[in-house]
């Protein structure tokens, strides 16, 4: 793998995605939501400086609270 | 005379009709009046009970006569946004989809107002499915204050039908603040209770992780009465939580002296309106004055929230939509079908991603909640934006409206911790400001004692809007 991720939203690389997932989105679609994907990807990928250490994940559990 | 009736604090009407100074019929037939007479020009309901309302008023007077009481909420018409189920009342979700749907039970929360006596006056305007945007077929709800200003999202009917007295409270849905923000814009309060808190069971859902139900009212008391009403668990939501309820009203009036208040230090790239800065100081100086210790504090992921709101709604709402989008993806509103369709295509790993660094925030406020006692710090960046304005200035420079709207109310939803939005003045033009009060998981008391000392302190919960 490279060191840096590829992030390339296009019609193209998205409708990979999407045939391979099974979703039903045509071509023109795809290229309607690639802005607003582009956007939502750049936001969750400055997540990734966030140190997490040994956290785990949060989890929505029956009667699960949040303490202090 | 019907209008101060209709004006009338929750808290304070219900005494009137418990001491029978007025019935329930009286005063639902004087709501429906000014519904009448005011509520077509904000839009803020999609169906208004009449007919039902007044049977129910009726005999609740009734059981009044023979002398039993439901308890505080007894004869007061309260208002449900329409994404909670109501039996045989239509549920539209703000959408073209569930236009006429007539569910055969209720919500779990819409069943515990009626059994506390409360009238169900009717269902108000959303985003469609509560999320991002009104559907044509309902249009825009209009701001009170300025009826050419927006009432934010999604909540936005349940903002505006409390602040123009055409309800004396409402529950709303918050999944990124959506109770917070139509409050902060229509100057009302709005509480997120804590995650777990109160059931979402009948409730149409956004995100299974980041959804909250809570009440929007004209004053903090009305504010602690409802949740009273709708908390507590529920076999039927298995996220809600055992742990015991408190008495929200009981220590309301106790005054902030020795409490520790965080005030959010603001960070230097972060921008927001001077009237809403200026406002939120000078909360924070009220609430000194009254004897909290103030203490600056840095909240350093909070701009991580809005993030992992967008992307984890995204995803949850693309899976629970799958099929509509499927079959009937031509009766969304643009923007409301591209908001869950996007979450298609968030990889699984970012979605883990998002839940880990979710639980670093969770961790970094239980830390700063151990030294402060409740965060102040302000709802919005900016004052109600105009209708159908795609960018807001703030502080001079142009930002998109959703990015600048959402800027604070998310990292609640993230950490599941509740926070209550406070009115705290108007602008120059008469636009409502609003601070939050964030508080430690299943502390709503404190928040709303909170809440209760600026409101005693201050006189902006008497004004009303000019309808």
């Amino acid at each position: 793998m490279d060191d840096q991720p590829p992030f390339d939203i296009t019609p193209e690389t998205v409708a990979g995605f999407a045939r391979y997932a099974g979703y039903g989105y045509t071509r023109e679609r795809i290229a309607e939501l690639a802005p607003t994907l582009q956007e939502l990807m750049a936001q969750l990928h400055a997540l990734w400086d966030v140190p997490l250490g040994a956290t785990e994940m949060a989890l929505t559990l029956p009667t699960r609270e949040i303490e202090p | 005379m019907s209008d101060d009736l209709c004006f009338a604090s929750l808290s304070a009407l219900a005494a009137q009709i418990a001491a029978r100074r007025v019935s329930a019929v009286e005063v639902t037939r004087a709501v429906l009046a000014r519904i009448e007479r005011v509520g077509g020009a904000l839009n803020c309901y999609i169906t208004v009970n009449a007919e039902q309302a007044l049977a129910q008023a009726r005999a609740l007077d009734a059981l009044h006569a023979a002398g039993t009481s439901l308890g505080p909420l007894h004869g007061v018409p309260i208002a449900l946004k329409d994404n909670i189920q109501t039996a045989g009342l239509r549920t539209t979700v703000g959408s073209e989809i569930y236009a006429d749907w007539v569910p055969d039970a209720d919500a779990t929360v819409a069943a515990r107002l009626r059994s506390a006596g409360a009238i169900l006056i009717g269902k108000n305007n959303l985003y469609e499915f509560a999320f991002g945007a009104p559907h044509p077929r309902y249009g825009p709800v209009h701001n009170p204050w300025d009826t050419a200003r927006s009432c934010a999202g999604s909540s936005s009917g349940s903002g505006s039908a409390v602040a123009a007295g055409l309800a004396y409270g409402a529950l709303g849905t918050d999944t990124g603040g959506s109770v917070r923000l139509p409050a902060a814009y229509c100057g009302v309060v709005g509480l997120k209770p804590t995650y777990g808190r109160v059931s979402r069971a009948g409730v149409v859902p956004v995100s299974y992780n980041l959804d909250h139900v809570g009440p929007l009212t004209r004053g903090v008391r009305d504010a602690a009465l409802v949740l009273a009403a709708i908390a507590g668990p529920d076999p039927a939501d298995r996220t809600t939580s055992a742990a015991p309820l408190a008495d929200y009203t009981a220590g309301l009036e106790r005054g902030v002296r020795g409490l520790r208040l965080g005030v959010a230090r603001r960070q230097a790239d972060e921008r927001m309106d001077r009237a809403v800065e200026e406002a939120a100081e000078q909360a924070s100086r009220v609430l000194e004055r009254a004897g909290a210790q103030l203490h600056a504090v840095d909240l350093p992921s909070y701009q991580h929230a809005r993030a992992i709101m967008w992307g984890v709604s995204a995803v949850e709402g693309a899976e629970w939509h799958r099929e509509h989008l499927r079959t009937r993806a031509a009766d969304y509103h643009p923007v409301v079908r591209t908001n869950f369709e996007v979450g298609d295509f968030v990889p699984a790993v970012e979605y883990v991603h998002m839940q880990r660094v979710r639980q670093v925030m969770i961790d970094q406020m239980s830390a700063l909640l151990r030294e402060v006692d409740a965060i102040l710090m302000p709802t919005t960046a900016t004052p109600a934006h105009p209708i159908g304005a795609a960018t807001v200035s703030v502080a001079g420079e142009a930002e998109p409206v959703l990015a600048a709207l959402t800027r604070y109310t998310p990292l609640a939803n993230v950490t599941g911790q509740p926070a209550v939005a406070v009115p705290c003045g108007f602008t120059d033009t008469g636009l409502p400001l609003s601070f939050q009060l964030l508080g430690r998981p299943f502390d709503e008391a404190t928040v709303l004692r909170v809440a209760r000392a600026y409101e005693r302190e201050t006189a902006w919960a008497a004004r009303r809007p000019p309808l």
